[in-house]
C-alpha cells in the first residue's frame, strides 16, 4: 500500500460487547498536517488511535500506518503515540524515562528529547510520580517526539491540564510540527483551542466519520444565516442545523457566499460553530 | 529493553542480592560452626554412622545445637520458590496492567513477545542463581554433618528431598512463570500475588503426591513373621490375604498373636492374613526422581510462559 500516507483507514470497524465503537470508517490523513480528531465522548476517537497503534484489533476493514498494518511487534518506527492517561513509570526519574525511550526505540534523538524537557523546565532528576500534570504531559510528549517520528498520535493531550499548561503544550506541539514537518493527529473535545492550530479536521460521531477535510475548505464552505424567528432558510443551500429562539433563527448551511435568502444575514462561522452544528444535527456524513 | 526491565525490577533484584549475601553468610557461619563442633568433640567417625555406642553422647549434644537450625534452614530454602512466584512473578506484568504503563511499553518499537521474555529473563536468571547458590551451601552444610544431622532421616524424607538436588530450582522457575501468567490474567498486583502463592502450593502438593507415578516404589511381599527387606525409606506396608490381595486387618484380631514360627502363621491365618507387603524407595531412585520431577516442572513452566506470550499478544488490548 501507499507508504507515503501516514494514516489510512478503509471500512474500519471495531465492535465491543456493548456495540460498535467505530463503524465503516474510511479516511486518509495527509502528510505534514496538524489534524484535529474531534467528536463527542464515545465517538470512537480513542478506538481509532488504539487501532492505529495496534493496541486494539479491528473487527472489520483495515487500517494502515505508512502502508503497514499495526501488529504485535510494537508500533511502526515512524509512529509515536501518547495515550490519554499519559502512562509513564512513576518510580523512574525524568532522565531515566528518556533513557528508556532510547532503549526501546531504534531511532532516538536524546539531545532533542532532553531539550524538550529542559525547555519545559522539568527537572531531569525528579521522579515522574512527583511531577505536576503539566510537567508529566511535557515529559510524555518528549518521550513521544524523541524517537523523531513522522506521525504523532495524541489522545486528549490537553485533558486534565490547567489553561496555561494547555496553551504551552499546544504551542510546543505546533512549533515542533512546523519545524520538523511531522504529521500530528490530536484528539480533543475542546474545539476552541484547536482553531488556528490545526489545518485538517476529522469529526467522528457515533463511530463514523461525519466530516473530513481541510479546515480552510470547511470554513469556506459553510455560512451562518441569521433570520426572523419561526422560519427556515429557503433556498438551494443544504441546512446542516437550525436553532430557533424567540429572537430569531440561526442556521448553518453549506453554501457559497452569494446564496443568501431574502431577509437573512450571512456571516462566517468559526470552526467550533461548524463542528457543533454537525454534532447536533447527527446528519449524514458530508465531505467538504 | 534489558535496561528497562532491570530498572523496573531494581528493588526486587536488590532484595534478592541482599538475601543471597545474608543467607549465604548465615549458612557459611552455621557450616563452619557445626564443623568446629564435630572436630572438637571428635565426632568425625559418627558422621557416617551415628548409631555407634561411642557417639551417643556427642550426637545428642550436636543435635541439640544444630538439628532444629538445619530444619529451619531447610524450610527457609523450601519457601524461596513460593516467594519468588508471589513477589517476583506475579507483579511483573500485573503492575504494568494495573498502572496502565503497558500502553507506554507497547507503543514503543519493542514487540510484546520480546518485552515479556526480557522481563521474565531479567527476574528469572538472578532467581535461579540465588536459589541454586543457597541450596549448594545448605547441602554442603547438612552433608558435612551426615548422619549426625537431618540426613539421618534419609534422602527421601520430604524436607531433605525437596531441598536437595535440583528440584528446588525447577520449582522456582515454575513459580515465577505461574506468577507471570496469573498476573497477566488477574491484572491486579495484590490479588495476583495471593492467587499465585495459593496455586503454587496446590500444584506442589498434588505433584508431590504423584511422585510414585514418575518413579514407582519398589515392592516386596513375604510371609507373616518374615523380616521384609526395606530400602532407604519405607513408603507403606500392610497385610495380604491368601489370594495375595492387600487387605486391611482389624488390629484387635491380631493383637494376641505373639507366638513365633508356624504358630504365629496359624494365629494370623485365623484373622485372614496370609502374608505381608512393603513398598519402599532405594538410594538409586533419588536422581531419576529428581530428574523426572524437575523436567515436569520445567515443561509446565515452558507451557505457562507460552500461554502468557499468547495471551499478551492476542488478548491484552
Amino acid at each position: 500500500m501507499d507508504q507515503s500516507v501516514p494514516l489510512a483507514a478503509a471500512g474500519l470497524g471495531k465492535k465491543y460487547l456493548r456495540g460498535w465503537a467505530l463503524r465503516d470508517c474510511t479516511l486518509s490523513v495527509p502528510a505534514h498536517r496538524v489534524v484535529a480528531l474531534v467528536g463527542p465522548n464515545g465517538a470512537g476517537k480513542s478506538t481509532l488511535m488504539g487501532l492505529a497503534t495496534g493496541m486494539t484489533s479491528a473487527t472489520a476493514g483495515s487500517i494502515e500506518v505508512f502502508g503497514e498494518r499495526p501488529g504485535g511487534r510494537g508500533v511502526h518506527p515512524k509512529l509515536a503515540f501518547l495515550g490519554q492517561h499519559k502512562p509513564l513509570y512513576p518510580q523512574l526519574t525524568v532522565a531515566e524515562t528518556l533513557h528508556l525511550g532510547g532503549r526501546m526505540n531504534p531511532t532516538w534523538d536524546q539531545h532533542y528529547a532532553r531539550s524538550l524537557v529542559e525547555r519545559a523546565q522539568v527537572p531531569l532528576t525528579a521522579k515522574v510520580g512527583t511531577l505536576s500534570g503539566g510537567q508529566r504531559t511535557r515529559v510524555a510528549l518528549a518521550l513521544a517526539l524523541g524517537k523523531r517520528p513522522e506521525l504523532v498520535l495524541l489522545d486528549e493531550p490537553l485533558a486534565d491540564l490547567d489553561p496555561l499548561a494547555r496553551q504551552q503544550t499546544l504551542h510546543t506541539l505546533v512549533r515542533e510540527a512546523e519545524q520538523t514537518g511531522i504529521t500530528v493527529v490530536l484528539s480533543s473535545h475542546v474545539l476552541a483551542e484547536l482553531q488556528g492550530v490545526c489545518d485538517h479536521l476529522v469529526l467522528l460521531n457515533r463511530g463514523s466519520v461525519q466530516l473530513d477535510g481541510e479546515v480552510a475548505h470547511l470554513l469556506a464552505a459553510h455560512r451562518w444565516l441569521v433570520g426572523p424567528p419561526g422560519q427556515q432558510p429557503r433556498g438551494p443551500a443544504p441546512v446542516v442545523d437550525v436553532q430557533s429562539s424567540a429572537r430569531g433563527t440561526a442556521a448553518l448551511v453549506r453554501a457559497a457566499v452569494s446564496q443568501v435568502p431574502e431577509g437573512w444575514r450571512a456571516s462566517a462561522p468559526s470552526l467550533e460553530d461548524v463542528v457543533l452544528a454537525y454534532m447536533r444535527s447527527n446528519g449524514e456524513g458530508v465531505a467538504a | 529493553m534489558i535496561w528497562a526491565a532491570w530498572r523496573q525490577q531494581r528493588a526486587q533484584l536488590l532484595v534478592m542480592a541482599v538475601t543471597l549475601v545474608v543467607g549465604g553468610a548465615v549458612l557459611a557461619w552455621l557450616w563452619t560452626g557445626s564443623q568446629g563442633v564435630i572436630e572438637q568433640n571428635g565426632l568425625g567417625p559418627c558422621v557416617a554412622d551415628a548409631h555407634q555406642a561411642q557417639c551417643r553422647k556427642g550426637v545428642q549434644d550436636f543435635q541439640g545445637r544444630y538439628y532444629d537450625l538445619m530444619k529451619c534452614a531447610q524450610v527457609a530454602c523450601l519457601v524461596l520458590p513460593a516467594l519468588a512466584g508471589a513477589f517476583m512473578g506475579a507483579p511483573l506484568v500485573a503492575r504494568e496492567l494495573e498502572q496502565g504503563t503497558y500502553v507506554l511499553a507497547f507503543t514503543q518499537s519493542v514487540g510484546r513477545t520480546r518485552w515479556l521474555l526480557t522481563k521474565v529473563a531479567v527476574s528469572l536468571l538472578p532467581m535461579i542463581v540465588l536459589v541454586a547458590a543457597l541450596l549448594v551451601l545448605l547441602r554442603g552444610w547438612i552433608g558435612s554433618a551426615g548422619q549426625l544431622g537431618v540426613d539421618g532421616q534419609g534422602a527421601f524424607q520430604w524436607l531433605n528431598y525437596d531441598t536437595s538436588g535440583f528440584v528446588s530450582v525447577a520449582y522456582a522457575v515454575f513459580a515465577v512463570t505461574l506468577g507471570v501468567l496469573v498476573g497477566l490474567l488477574v491484572r491486579r498486583t495484590v490479588p495476583a500475588m495471593a492467587l499465585a502463592l495459593g496455586l503454587f502450593l496446590v500444584v506442589r502438593l498434588v505433584l508431590a503426591a504423584l511422585r510414585p507415578v514418575l518413579v514407582p516404589f519398589h515392592r516386596v511381599t513375604g510371609g507373616v513373621g518374615q523380616q521384609l527387606a526395606a530400602g532407604e525409606r519405607v513408603a507403606g506396608a500392610g497385610f495380604l490375604n491368601s489370594a495375595g490381595q492387600p487387605i486391611t486387618v482389624d488390629s484387635l484380631k491380631i493383637r494376641d498373636c505373639t507366638e513365633t514360627g508356624t504358630a504365629l502363621e496359624a494365629c494370623y491365618q485365623k484373622a485372614g492374613v496370609a502374608g505381608q507387603w512393603a513398598e519402599y524407595r532405594v538410594a538409586g531412585d533419588f536422581w531419576p526422581l529428581q530428574g523426572l520431577e524437575s523436567a515436569l516442572y520445567l515443561c509446565l513452566a515452558a507451557a505457562l510462559l507460552a500461554a502468557a506470550v499468547w495471551w499478551l499478544r492476542e488478548r491484552v488490548r
